[in-house]
């Protein structure tokens, strides 16, 4: 459906935001995971018709997004990072605003629309409320109102869950998971349990390259039998980067855990571990950390 | 404790410092005052004499600033206490284990150090003004620091202090920056009301009243400064002591009283749920979203009807938000306050009522409406671009398919529709005003042409231009700044010459409406200058969709790149219509101002003056015959904008020497046909000044009389890029209009000899151009001098008679009798000739009049007026018989047999004036004055009766061109209104119309440009030949009687009466009437009143009362008296004072409303000399009241202390 080959982007302060970025991607949910700053949000806004791209083409089930936006835009959902509301708006004015500049300019079925819409979201209730009165999770749910307005087909949620508690996240997925189902969702996030719990695809995104794509599933099988761990004191740890290929640490009790890549056992107190999304995402930044200075091509092939 | 109190400070001033709003306001206000002390144009508290860094011209600065900085020092302070709140982080703070004391008056310290820190930048604009090299030296007086430091901190930071204060008691209570704003403008709301009504009671008392309400202490300093002469001002502060010292301390003292409260009241607390905004109630959660309701079917649009669509539901998103937001409200209620006190105090001169006429309501809100437009353009612009990013929407709006011509096209009307909507809630407020006022002729059609079209413009072009702007720039504060650039380009292009309203963005060059004329030929004017800003707005339109901001912060250059990606055969054709609109309606506009008229600046006509000056001025001298006889025909059409006018004039040669050479001036702006000197074509022609010489065959010899015919016309082609709407006189073009044509003899026919009108007479101006200084006016004795009439050098009476030829609907008028009346080929004849020789002053007069006429005594009293203005016309023939009645009973028969008074427009001049049997009077003044109050001043009497009175002072006696030559016409003519005025309303009303002239003189001294003179020796000085004349004649009226006063006047008409050559001087005046008076004292009053300027201060120190025995009383009073003489800068030394004045013992005092005669127990003057006397006066009654002068006779400074309460 969504087709994006060959993307780079250069910010004019000579940041690289983009390079080469080439991916495919399906109806269903996509999960495009990578950290702060690995250029995940100029994908999402060059696909949303808010950035041009040096280079590169974008197509959507055979609309050219770069030359024609604005038929894009017709079947375009897109709830931004960074995105608040205006104030002294109810969160029904709002919605009622944002249908007519999506084009749903008869009154009764916008009517109907916002209706539905903030019933699925579970905001009727405080619909005549102001917005800017809204707590972090219900200004993510309108915010996901106000992208299924139109129904698109193409839906992009960027970074939608940072901030959110556990149970509004909870609630946030079971809302994406419900829409996700017969149209193209971009999932942009830094959490890898957003993506393991509700993605059927998923890439990774580092330095600007695409480092991993593929199912989640398939990504984690790939990594069976080559991770391993195990629990040293917090002075060991450099010696242990020396020596291994690490690939995350984090901490458990008080001591240390680490995860290394090795096809075969490294021994040493090594322990094998059942690899999980978190490892495939770790091991891929790793890797990209680890060899900067190389092409990144090798280092996708290479999982 | 301390140790945290000043980290707290610091913390706070350096958080406010950092904040784009200091950095902004400080560099305008330092630019502000740096412009006011460097610029001609603007300045503020320095005129005249008064140097640029004089201690009062600094101190008016530091008020009008620290008034201004309140809405600054708001934002601060506010900030101080919501900064928390709006933030979230209340808790924060709160839970931290600072003290309250600590914490509140920490930050509020800090905010308030930040705002004395901003005030700052006046007093050094103000130091680094002055060092500006191009400064007129002779406007600097030496630098002193205490001259700034003074205002400074008696103004300055009081002033800071309490606007601090304020804005921090209600921030804190309050908790909403709304709330403050809302607050404050109230509380302006509530002292302008105060002040308003100590308009309407404008005594001394009740200034000092408003002195002490008013929180700036503004009040207090002009009330203190009032009557200050150049020279103090220069020289002196005004001293922190009486009025100054307690308001200052007043108001310093409430301050803190005010921060002390809200210290207490303060508590560490965030608000309670119950207090907490709407949508902070969180609704219970049910746990997972509920089954969505089936997603209905969508039809969604795309089509043009939908952009269309989608673009009126932006126009009213967009302009809901700015209508609905707090600060729009604020601005809205702040222009109506100022608007409705203006219409409460709705009056022209001596505070006395007018209709409230549409015109005059759309003027007002012309001056009142401004400022608040202004702020809506810039700051709503900005607001409007710059809100989805700054709400963090604009990715959501930006994605979805809304073309970019939608959204910068509905934010350009949205803006447009917010202004209209701020103008016409004046529009309906000033109806509900008139309506108020039983004024039922609404003229609605006015209001739209007037306020929303005519005055709305610039606006509306200003707003897209912003919008415009803010689409370029990077941030909303260079977008701001940008268009604060572009409003102060506005007072300042025509000062540097750039007077082209093409390139001066939304301008126009100015349309005039008059209830006579209506709009005229102005609408035709305006209209292509609308259409050619309109098409501009349609170019910018195109521009900001071309290069809208979408998603990201694209810089410019890459939009611009882009800009062809947006650029739709739709637009594009809009674009080419725009363009070609444009520049089409830009060319038809260039050709008429530049092409069929000459484009002439301010500057160029300057200029013009000092070239006709520096080849002429030898001309002044020269010997050249007089004119003593003018016939000539004049025809005029309305429509068409034009005349023509065949004329002779008889010329003599009176100098008493032979005349080689006759020079003849024409305006430089007429057109001349021919010019004959007794049948011979002139030897020179200088065609940039119209100035013909004709060089005789034989010099024409003393006696000797020759003919001069010519022949001009004005024809306006089109119009000009500035002054369509001013009088020929001052180089405009409005002199033959649709209805109400005003054509001067001194603008359509020519001068003998040299023109004084045409030089630069500024002193100021004079030192710019390296012209040599000039006099004022010839010494008093300059006999050669006086040989010349004060109005003009080439005549002195003449003969007169012409026929003006004008529309068959219209009456045409003209000074002189009308001989007869004709229609001839469509037009309407009138011929006019004068029976006896008149001053040189004609003018021809043409509207659509209505007459009212009535015979007296075989005179024949006219008005002629515009239909709708018939509210006083009777009475204007009443004032005209009364007039006529007393002046032929005093001084002499009236020369002529008829008077006219001739109604003409407004915008050509709010004035009346006296030609030979004919007073052209405005639409403005008097015609619409509303005299219901009898309380009020009857001005249409006054002004009416001192025009009558030019027919004698003036018209009889004419006057020499030296020192004190408007002795002779304009103080006689006040004195005679004043005594037709006593005798119609009594001494009471000549009581509260002589205290406005002590007051207009008294506050005029200080603004005296070069120096006051005494009377006879004034030299064209307004305040000195009307105010201190009015005082002046009426004092002696009172020492002398009104019979010997008029006897000296019937005297003086008998002698000088039409005498010329040598002309009467204010010395025959004095002469009369120093022979009526009987003693010294008279004598010496005469000379102090008249040859110096002399002042008195007169009061009672102490006064007390004993009942006697057989039931009288006896009153000792203290009297300190005192006689100044002053200098002409206003310098003073006393003088011995030894003459008889008024004591006066009354049971109320003079100025109370409900005074009458029977109030009065003793009033005699009694000799009073220099320094401390007592007197001890016995009366019947219990007196209440004692008074020196206690009717303000002599002029006194100081005139509170005259009168005392027992």
């Amino acid at each position: 459906m969504l087709s994006i080959s060959s993307i780079s982007k250069t910010y004019p302060n000579g940041v690289r935001a983009l390079d080469d970025v080439s991916i495919d991607i399906p109806v269903g949910m996509f999960g495009l995971l990578g950290p702060n700053g690995a250029g995940k949000s100029t994908l999402m806004r060059t696909v949303a018709t808010l950035q041009q791209p040096d280079t590169g083409r974008v197509t959507f089930d055979g609309i050219d997004v770069l030359s024609e936006p604005d038929t894009l835009r017709r079947t375009l959902g897109y709830l931004p990072q960074d995105f608040g509301v205006y104030p002294r708006i109810s969160a029904e004015a709002m919605l009622d605003h944002l249908a007519v500049l999506k084009g749903i300019v008869s009154k009764s079925e916008r009517k109907q629309l916002v209706d539905a819409l903030l019933q699925q979201v579970n905001l009727h209730a405080v619909r005549k409320k102001a917005l800017a009165g809204f707590s972090g999770g219900m200004r993510q749910r309108f915010g996901i109102a106000q992208a299924l307005i139109g129904n698109p087909r193409l839906l992009i949620v960027d970074e939608p869950t940072a901030g959110l508690d556990p149970e509004e996240r909870i609630r946030f997925h079971n809302l994406l998971s419900e829409i996700g189902e017969d149209r193209v969702v971009i999932l942009s996030t830094h959490i890898v349990d957003d993506v393991a719990d509700l993605c059927p695809r998923m890439a990774i995104l580092a330095n600007g390259s695409i480092v991993r794509e593929g199912v989640p599933q398939a990504l984690t099988a790939e990594l069976e039998g080559k991770v391993w761990r195990k629990a040293i004191e917090r002075g060991e740890l450099e010696q242990c980067r020396a020596r291994y290929r690490v690939i995350s640490t984090h901490l458990r009790a008080g001591r240390t855990v680490v995860h290394v890549a090795s096809d075969s056992n490294p021994g040493d107190g090594f322990e094998p571990h059942a690899p999980n999304l978190e490892d495939v995402y770790f091991a891929s930044l790793a890797e990209t950390r680890q060899a900067p200075a190389a092409s990144q091509a090798p280092a996708a092939s290479e999982a | 404790m301390k140790s945290r109190f000043f980290p707290i400070v610091r913390f706070e001033a350096a958080y406010q410092l950092k904040s784009p709003v200091f950095l902004v306001s400080f560099v305008l206000f330092f630019l502000l005052a740096f412009g006011g002390i460097t610029s001609d144009n603007v300045q503020l508290g320095a005129l005249g004499n008064i140097n640029v860094n004089s201690p009062d011209a600094i101190t008016q600065n530091i008020l009008i600033f620290s008034l201004i900085a309140m809405f600054v020092v708001i934002a601060f302070v506010a900030n101080v206490v919501l900064r928390d709140v709006e933030s979230r982080s209340a808790e924060m703070f709160y839970s931290t284990p600072i003290g309250k004391f600590e914490y509140l008056l920490g930050r509020f310290s800090g905010a308030f150090a930040v705002s004395v820190l901003l005030l700052v930048a006046i007093p050094l604009g103000i130091m680094i003004g002055v060092q500006m090299p191009w400064l007129d030296p002779e406007r600097l007086g030496p630098f002193a620091l205490m001259h700034y430091l003074q205002p400074f901190l008696i103004y300055g930071v009081v002033n800071l202090f309490f606007a601090s204060a304020i804005a921090f008691a209600l921030a804190t209570l309050t908790r909403s920056m709304a709330m403050t704003y809302v607050v404050i403008v109230g509380y302006f709301l509530l002292t302008g009301v105060v002040g308003a009504i100590t308009d309407i009671f404008n005594s001394a008392e009740h200034r000092a009243l408003l002195a002490m309400f008013d929180p700036f202490g503004s009040a207090a300093y002009q009330e203190v400064v009032r009557y200050w002469t150049a020279f103090e001002r220069n020289e002196q502060l005004a001293p922190l002591t009486g009025l100054i010292l307690g308001n200052r301390l007043a108001w310093l003292a409430l301050s803190l009283g005010v921060l002390a409260f809200t210290v207490k009241r303060f508590r560490f607390d965030v608000q309670p749920p119950s207090r907490k905004r709407k949508g902070d109630q969180q609704p219970e959660e049910s746990g997972e979203p509920i089954r969505p309701a089936p997603m209905p079917v969508l039809h969604p649009a795309y089509g043009t009807a939908a952009k269309w669509r989608q673009f009126a539901e932006r126009v009213r998103f967009e302009a809901r938000s700015v209508l609905f937001s707090v600060p729009f409200m604020v601005l809205v209620l702040f222009a109506l306050m100022v608007t409705i006190l203006n219409f409460l105090s709705l009056d022209q001169i001596f505070q006395t009522a007018v209709y409230p006429v549409t015109r005059l309501m759309t003027q007002i809100m012309q001056g009142t409406f401004t400022l608040s437009v202004l702020i809506v353009v810039i700051y709503y612009s900005a607001e409007l671009v710059w809100r989805e990013r700054e709400a963090r929407m604009h990715e959501v709006i930006d994605s979805t398919p809304v073309p970019g011509w939608v959204q910068a096209g509905s934010k350009m009307v949205a803006m447009i529709v917010v202004l209209v909507v701020l103008l016409l809630i004046g529009v309906v407020t000033s109806m509900l005003f008139q309506l108020s006022q039983g004024h039922t002729d609404l003229q609605p059609m006015l209001y739209v042409t007037r306020h929303l079209l005519d005055y709305g413009l610039l606006f509306y072009v200003m707003a897209i231009f912003a919008i415009f702007v803010q689409t370029l720039v990077p941030n909303k504060f260079a977008g701001m700044g940008v268009i604060v650039l572009f409003v102060i380009s506005l007072f300042v292009l025509d000062p540097l010459g750039l007077e082209d309203p093409l390139y001066q963005i939304g301008a126009a060059p100015g349309a005039a409406y008059s209830d006579m004329n209506g709009w005229g030929y102005f609408a035709w004017i305006q209209s292509w200058y609308s259409a050619y800003w309109l098409f501009f707005c349609l170019l910018l339109f195109v521009a900001a969709h071309l290069l809208w901001r979408r998603g990201g912060m694209d810089s410019l250059r890459l939009r611009i790149r882009r800009a062809g990606a947006n650029l739709s055969p739709g637009i594009a054709s809009l674009g080419l219509v725009a363009l070609v609109g444009f520049l089409g309606v830009g060319s038809f506009i260039f050709y008429n101002t530049r092409i069929l008229n000459e484009y002439v600046t301010d500057f160029d006509l300057e200029m013009l003056s000092v070239k006709y000056e520096q080849r002429y001025r030898d001309n002044e001298e020269l010997a050249q015959p007089r004119i003593t006889a003018i016939d000539n025909q004049v025809n005029l059409y309305p429509s068409e904008r034009r005349y023509t006018l065949q004329g002779s004039y008889r010329l003599e040669n009176k100098s008493g020497e032979p005349v080689p050479s006759v020079y003849v001036g024409f305006n430089p702006a007429a057109e001349v046909l021919a010019v004959e000197l007794g049948g011979e074509t002139a030897d020179e022609i200088d065609e940039e000044f119209k100035v013909y010489r004709f060089d005789l065959d034989r010099p024409m010899l003393p006696g000797v009389e020759m003919e001069l015919t010519f022949s001009t016309r004005r024809v306006n082609r089109g119009f000009k890029h500035a002054r369509n709407a001013q009088p020929a006189l001052a180089g405009g073009s409005a002199t033959v209009i649709g209805n109400g044509s005003f054509v001067y003899g001194g603008d359509a026919m020519p001068y003998i000899g040299f023109s004084r009108g045409q030089i630069i007479t500024d002193r100021n101006d004079r030192r710019k151009y390296d012209l040599p200084p000039i006099d004022r006016a010839p010494d008093l004795n300059d006999m050669e001098a006086a040989r010349n009439s004060y109005l003009s050098r080439d005549s002195d009476w003449v003969d007169f008679r012409t026929v003006v030829s004008t529309a068959p609907d219209q009456i045409a008028v003209a000074p002189g009798y009308l001989q007869r009346q004709w229609e001839d080929n469509g037009r309407r004849y009138f011929e006019y000739e004068m029976d006896a020789p008149m001053q040189n002053l004609a003018a021809w007069l043409s509207a659509r009049y209505t007459v009212k006429t009535e015979t007296v005594d075989g005179v024949e009293l006219s008005v002629y007026y515009h239909p709708a203005h018939d509210w006083n016309v009777d009475h204007m023939m009443e004032t005209m018989r009364k007039s006529l009645d007393y002046f032929q009973a005093n001084f002499s028969p009236y020369q002529y047999r008829q008077m006219r008074i001739l109604e003409f427009p407004a915008f050509l001049g709010n004035f009346a004036q006296s030609f030979p049997n004919t007073i052209q009077w405005s639409e403005g003044l008097g015609f619409v004055a509303k005299l219901e109050d009898p309380s009020d001043i009857d001005y249409v009497f006054y002004v009416g009766a001192h025009e009558m009175a030019h027919q004698w002072w003036g018209h009889q006696v004419s006057s020499a061109d030296v020192q004190g030559g408007t002795v002779l016409v304009e103080t006689l003519a006040q004195y005679s209104a004043l005594m037709v005025m006593e005798e119609e309303y009594g001494p009471d009303m000549m009581r509260r119309f002589l205290a406005f002239e002590l007051d207009n003189y008294l506050s005029s001294r200080g603004g005296e440009s070069r120096e006051e003179l005494p009377l006879v020796r004034v030299e064209n000085q307004g305040y000195i030949h009307y105010r201190k004349g009015s005082l002046v004649m009426y004092a002696l009226k009172d020492y002398l009687g009104e019979d010997r006063i008029n006897t000296a006047l019937a005297n003086l008409i008998d002698e000088v009466a039409y005498q010329y050559d040598p002309y009467p001087r204010s010395v025959d005046l004095i002469r009369h009437l120093k022979a009526v008076a009987e003693t010294g004292d008279e004598l010496a009053l005469i000379e102090d009143l008249f040859e110096r300027i002399t002042l008195w201060d007169l009061a009672i120190e102490d006064a007390s009362v004993t009942e006697n025995d057989d039931g009288t009383f006896t009153v000792s009073m203290e009297v300190k008296a005192a006689k100044l003489e002053a200098d002409g800068l206003g310098r003073e030394t006393e003088v011995e004072l030894n003459m008889p004045i008024d004591i006066g013992v009354f049971t109320m005092r003079p100025d109370d409303d409900d005074f009458s005669p029977n109030a009065v127990l003793h009033l005699e003057k009694h000799r009073v000399t220099s320094g401390d006397s007592t007197f001890e006066l016995t009366v019947d009654q219990r007196p209440a009241v004692v008074g020196i002068d206690p009717y303000h006779k002599l002029i006194d400074r100081k005139s509170d202390d005259n009168v005392k309460s027992l």
